[in-house]
Parts: C-alpha cells; structure tokens; sequence
C-alpha cells in the first residue's frame, strides 16, 4: 500500500439520532477506494481504520474543510452544533470547544453535558448532572427512571471495584470478564445493594464490600433523597445481614459451599465473625448448625481477632466434618480448600486429612483438594 | 444467491461488538432488542451455539472435522429450545446468566454413545484460558423473512443519551408504544465495548426480572 493510500480524509460525522447538537462518529474515505471507514483507537491514538458495511445512503453531516489522518495519529473527535462541525485531533482542544457549555445545557441536555464532563474525567458535575437526568426520567416513566438508577449504580459499583483492584491485574481482568456478574441496584428503601452469584464471585469480599460503601457515598451525592449511606448501616451489623449475606451467598448451589464462604466471610471480618455466624440462615441443616455452633462459641469467648477466630474454626473443623453427612465429606473438603485454603490452619488441617485418610468416599476428591491448595500454595509470599 | 440474513441469540445478549478500542459515541454503542419468543415459529435456523466461531473453526478442539454444523441443528422444533435448556441448565435463569456451574456431569447427561450430546457438553463446560467467550453456550436463532419490529419488539436497551427527558431520538419515539419499553443505559464515552455489553446484560435481566421471566 502507498503512503497515499495509508491516508484517510474525514468527510463527515454520523449520529444515531438527529439532535442539533452533539457528538458525531466521524466517517472517513480512502484515496483509490470505495466506501467508508470507521477509526478504530486504543489510548487516543487511531490503530486502524475498518471499512464500514453500510448501504451507499448513509446520512452524514459533511465536512467543509479537508483534513487527512493516517494510523499512528492522535483520535479524531467530531462534533456539531447547529450547522457548524468542529473537528479536532486533540482531546484538550475538543474539551476547550465545549468549555461552557455544560451550564448552559444541564437544563436542556443533561445527558450531553454528564459525557462533556466525563470527558474531563472530573466527578463533581456528573453528580448533579445525573440527578437532573433522573429528574427527567421521573418524569417520562417509571421504568425509565428504574433502569437508568440502576444503570447508574453499576456504573459506580463497578468504577469502585476496580480501582480497588488497580494492583492486581489478574483478579481485574478476571472481574472486567465477568463484570455484569457484578450487579449493583437500588433496594425498596433506596439501599444500595450487590447482587452476585457467589459460585462466580472471583474477587475478594472484602473489596466488594469497601467498593459498596465507597460507591454508595459518592452517589449519595447524587442521590441524597434515595439512599441509606450502607456505611453507616455496618456500624449496626444490619449491613453485614442485608448485603453480604443474603445477596452474596443465597444462590450457592450446596450447603457445604455456603458454609465455606461464610467461614471465609467471618475469617475476613474478626470483629463481626460472632455476629455472622449467629445470625446467618441457611436452609440446610447442617449449615446452620455448624455457623451457630462456631458463631455462639465466638461469642461466648469474646474472640475478636483474626488469629483468635481462625484458631476458634480450626479447632471446630473435624466437628464440621464428623457432622457432616458421610457422602458429602469429600465435597466439604474441597470447597474447605477452595475458598479457605489460604489460611495456614485451614490448609494444615486439609494436607493432614488427605495424607491420614483411607476412606474410598474421600479418596476421588483427593486431587481436587491438592489442586486447591497448590494453588494457594503457589499465591503464598515467600 | 446473496439472502439477507438476521443473527439473533435466545434470551441472551450475547453479540460482541468488534475491536476492544474505546467507544466515545453512542453511534458506536452497542443497542440491544429485545424481541418476542413467539417470533421463533418465524425463524430459518437454530443452533444450540454461535455458528460463526464455528465457521471460524474456534470449536476445533471439541468437534471432529467429520462432525458437520448441521448436526446440532434443532430448526424443525423450536420447542427443543427449551428442552435443551431445562437440560442442561436445570433453571432457565441459568442459561440467561450463562451460570455454567448448575449443568450436570456428562455421565448424568447422556450415554458414551451419543456422541453430539457429549460433544456438546465439552464445549459449554471447559474451562480453558483460550476457550471461545459465552457466545458458545448461545443459543443462536436465524431469520431469513423480515421482521416487523411493530409487531414483535419488546424491549430495547440504549445509551442514555439518545433517550431521556430533554431529547427522544425519533427513530425510537417511532417504536415506542405499550408493547415496547425503552431501556436507558448510562453510557459513559471512553470505555472499551465489553464495557456497555455489560450494561445491556445487567438491564436485560432486571426486564426479565420485572416480567416475571426468572
């Protein structure tokens, strides 16, 4: 390819909708060929320009000027205002064309001015800009204005959760993957809350919990009137029932499973370990038993760090076993391994159990287990 | 001959805009419609996953080259739809969030014999790092007769800012009526296209949710 035909003219700006202002797709032509181009960028720079599968009456605001871009250059920026289009390379430039005009449109197009301002990845105008916006939607219908809070929420959650997961890149990858698994929403009194299927949840509680308290403070902002600040509501225990419990664990398939993940929960959180386990409700049984049983005990005690409360778990973990229905011991173990085996006295405990066990019930889930634990070995600092 | 052809997914917003560049425009947002099962009676073709990575050869590694896309066909009955989910999924909620975890062993499923069944399973249930997305476990339903949207569009979920108080797109004040809701999503410029999907599923489900569909 010659370097004329590496170089493609912008002819004009595309818009899914015909509003008199706003911003534009910009639409580009190559030298020697037919058809339209899309850019396609990565860190506000072009890296390829894709032909665009159109019909030939694709309505396009034209450009009046002739500007050429070639991959490499910086990402082309289109928008338009009235009958006049300003083009620009340059996000800084873009951003000084539509300086000002969020005051004046955050009563007549709230929903441009939040992307003008998060343009400027500033925070203090899209709050107030979004309420304006729900204010609107309120007005139109009910379920408008549900579904953009609710979008609004996630928006948030999920902002949340990944700075707090800046540092690790695996476990961010992991969460971008899986991140409508990760579904904030409005409770029926206005209560942020999570909703997340535990068997999914790759990430640990207690970020998801520090990213709910952080998320609903910075929309409390936006929505003073809505929420119940849930950071408020851990001071009482309340919050620990409301989110974690019921909306974490609820849907866990097995009882054994649910049990290790509130274990793992009241590991995480010494100071309320009593509590959790207390009042936690299972459906099943034997889950229910053990929490209380351990829970009670923690309580009695007045244990409230960690190392007293991992101490108080190993000492009750061949209770869990023994009680524990023979067939479903294996899986026990696993998921023992899988979500504790972090924890040096949950981990002894296992590696023991495996290397004294003859039971044929056990012996299949063997290789899962050590499969868990290598992995945790593995992750363990040096 | 060249047909027209209409890709859609069952109950599942499973579609991937191309590239992982950011999107700053709702022009390039993905948009989801929601249209109504009835339609399926309607369609051309059904097939228990996406028949592009197929064609892509991205299911190689489960499916022999004797074993030919038109196996899995389950066109003649629309109602094997449901079979299939009930299956494999136990609950339909399963299959809307593609919770992969709630499908039982092979073993449970079928006999070694039956060799697509298996087939199948693999594909859905392995958990490999370079394992094609959740397209794989979608079921795909194809048209090849136009559909009126009047007619058969429940739903449809967009950015914000194309529909809100202060501005209605018209194309969409065109479709809005009783049957059909418009979904906001807050579309945010500058983030990668996997971002906005995630949006359109976590609306999709509270519709499902709010029709009593799960």
């Amino acid at each position: 390819m010659s370097s004329a035909e590496k170089t493609y003219r912008i002819i004009g700006g595309w818009t899914a909708d015909e509003s008199s202002q706003g911003f534009l797709v910009p639409i580009f032509k190559r030298n020697g060929s037919d058809g339209f181009f899309l850019q396609i960028c990565k860190d506000s720079l072009i890296v390829e320009f894709r032909r665009l599968e159109v019909d030939s009456d694709l309505k396009i605001f034209p450009v009046t000027s002739t500007y050429f871009v070639t991959e490499g250059d910086s990402q082309m920026f289109c928008y338009h205002l009235g009958k006049m289009l300003f083009l620009s390379g340059s996000r800084e430039q873009m951003l000084d064309f539509v300086d000002g005009q969020t005051d004046h449109l955050a009563d007549r197009n709230p929903a441009l001015a939040v992307q003008i301002e998060n343009l400027r990845t500033e925070d203090s105008n899209v709050t107030k800009l979004r309420k304006r916006i729900l204010e609107q939607y309120s007005s139109m219908s009910m379920d408008a204005s549900y579904a953009y809070k609710n979008s609004v929420a996630r928006e948030v959650g999920w902002e949340k959760i990944e700075k707090r997961l800046a540092s690790d890149e695996e476990l961010l990858t992991k969460f971008r993957e899986h991140r409508s698994d990760y579904d904030f929403h409005f409770g029926e009194r206005g209560e942020l809350k999570i909703r997340i299927h535990s068997e999914r949840n790759t990430i640990p509680t207690e970020v998801l919990e520090s990213a709910l308290i952080d998320a609903s403070i910075s929309l409390d902002s936006t929505f003073d009137e809505l929420i119940d600040v849930a950071g408020e509501e851990i001071q009482h225990g309340e919050y620990v029932d409301d989110f974690l419990i019921h909306h974490v664990f609820d849907k866990a398939p097995r009882q054994e499973t649910r049990l290790a993940l509130v274990l793992k929960m009241a590991i995480e959180r010494p100071k309320h370990a009593g509590i959790i386990l207390s009042q936690y409700e299972d459906d099943a049984m034997y889950a229910n038993q053990m929490a209380r049983t351990l829970g009670n005990f923690i309580i009695r005690r007045g244990l409230s760090s960690q190392k007293q409360v991992l101490r108080a778990v190993e000492d009750h973990l061949p209770l869990f076993f023994n009680k524990s229905f023979y067939k479903s011991r294996g899986v026990l173990l696993v998921e023992l391994a899988k979500h504790l085996g972090n924890f040096e006295e949950v981990y002894e405990f296992l590696k023991w159990k495996v290397g004294e066990s003859e039971s044929k019930m056990l012996i299949p889930f063997f290789d899962e287990i050590e499969y868990h634990l290598r992995t945790w070995s593995e992750r363990r600092p040096n | 001959m060249k047909s027209d052809t209409l890709y859609t997914f069952y109950g599942r917003a499973a579609y991937r805009v191309a590239g992982d560049g950011a999107i700053r425009l709702e022009g390039a947002c993905p948009i989801c419609f929601v249209l109504n099962s009835e339609l399926l009676k309607r369609s051309n073709k059904i097939h228990p996953f996406d028949t592009g990575a197929y064609h892509r050869r991205l299911y190689k590694h489960v499916f022999a080259d004797e074993i030919g896309m038109s196996d899995f066909e389950i066109s003649d009955d629309w109602g094997l739809i449901n079979t299939l989910v009930s299956t494999f999924y136990g609950e339909t909620e399963n299959y809307f969030f593609g919770n992969t975890s709630s499908i039982p062993s092979a073993s449970e499923l079928c006999t070694p014999d039956e060799m697509h069944v298996r087939a199948y399973h693999e594909l859905i249930t392995s958990s490999g790092r370079n394992e094609p997305d959740d397209r794989v476990m979608s079921i795909e339903v194809t048209f090849s007769d136009p559909i009126l949207l009047a007619e058969s569009l429940r739903a449809i979920i967009v950015p914000h800012t194309i529909w809100n108080g202060s501005h209605k797109t018209s194309w969409l004040q065109e479709i809005e009526d009783d049957t059909t809701e418009i979904v906001p999503y807050e579309f945010h410029p500058g983030r990668a296209p996997d971002y906005y999907m995630a949006h359109i599923e976590t609306q999709l489900r509270d519709l499902y949710a709010k029709w009593g569909l799960m």
